[in-house]
């Protein structure tokens, strides 16, 4: 079963400053802080970023399939961490509290190896909410 | 070699051993706490503990004649921390994004 990870943040701006800032490649260098940067927002537009993460080096590939400014953007998302399927990232902008609440839905990451494991860890992260 | 990681999830595949590690969640206990929870015998939940504390999930400390067991938590978060990768990943990104909007305010 793929799965799927959310996060969110309440911004300081605009629903339309808060899009831009994920959408026009010199915003994105400012804070997204990526090595090597590519991007086409229109659809079917292709990027390719490439971060320094966890003490490593992860390119990433893909195509934004909606634009909908500035309410919510969709891409393709690939990289190694997906094994090379095309997982989806949705970013949806919310007008609120007068500033944005910005949500990222990832979705479609593979369960990878691990899958066996996988009613284990659900004990034990339970259990290490008191740890953290 | 099995890599920590390996050795986290190969000890917590097995229901009992997950149940041990959460009981010692909640705080430390003796040896003999621990195994009189279960239906089997000293020897088989002894192996049990053996396996956690080869995969450093658990620590074992004398005092006296009794065997104090507790948590090493450090495995777990590696297990989480390996769960969570893209969790994490965009919790830090949205942290940079809000200070980045925050400095323009």
């Amino acid at each position: 079963m793929p799965k799927t990870v959310t996060a969110t943040r309440q911004l300081k701006a605009t629903p339309e400053r808060a899009f831009r800032a994920w959408t026009d490649p010199a915003d994105v260098k400012r804070w997204f802080k990526p090595t090597r940067l590519i991007l086409n927002a229109q659809v079917d537009g292709l990027w390719h970023s490439e971060v320094e993460w966890d003490g490593k080096r992860w390119p990433h590939y893909g195509r934004f399939t909606r634009l909908e400014r500035p309410r919510l953007f969709e891409q393709t998302w690939m990289s190694e961490a997906t094994h090379g399927l095309e997982s989806v990232v949705r970013v949806e902008f919310e007008a609120k509290g007068g500033g944005t609440e910005v949500r990222v839905t990832h979705s479609g990451l593979p369960e990878d190896e691990a899958e066996n494991h996988r009613k284990g860890w659900e004990s034990i992260l339970s259990s290490l909410d008191d740890l953290r | 070699m099995a890599s920590r990681l390996d050795q986290a999830f190969a000890a917590l595949s097995d229901p009992t051993r997950r149940a041990i590690v959460s009981r010692l969640a909640r705080r430390p206990a003796r040896v003999t706490d621990v195994a009189g929870r279960f239906p089997m015998s000293l020897n088989a939940v002894s192996k049990h503990l053996k396996v956690l504390e080869g995969a450093g999930l658990i620590k074992r400390r004398r005092a006296g004649r009794e065997h104090h067991l507790e948590l090493r938590p450090a495995p777990l978060r590696e297990i989480a921390r390996w769960t969570l990768r893209y969790e994490r990943f965009w919790n830090e990104k949205l942290d940079a994004l809000e200070a980045f909007l925050k400095e323009e305010d």
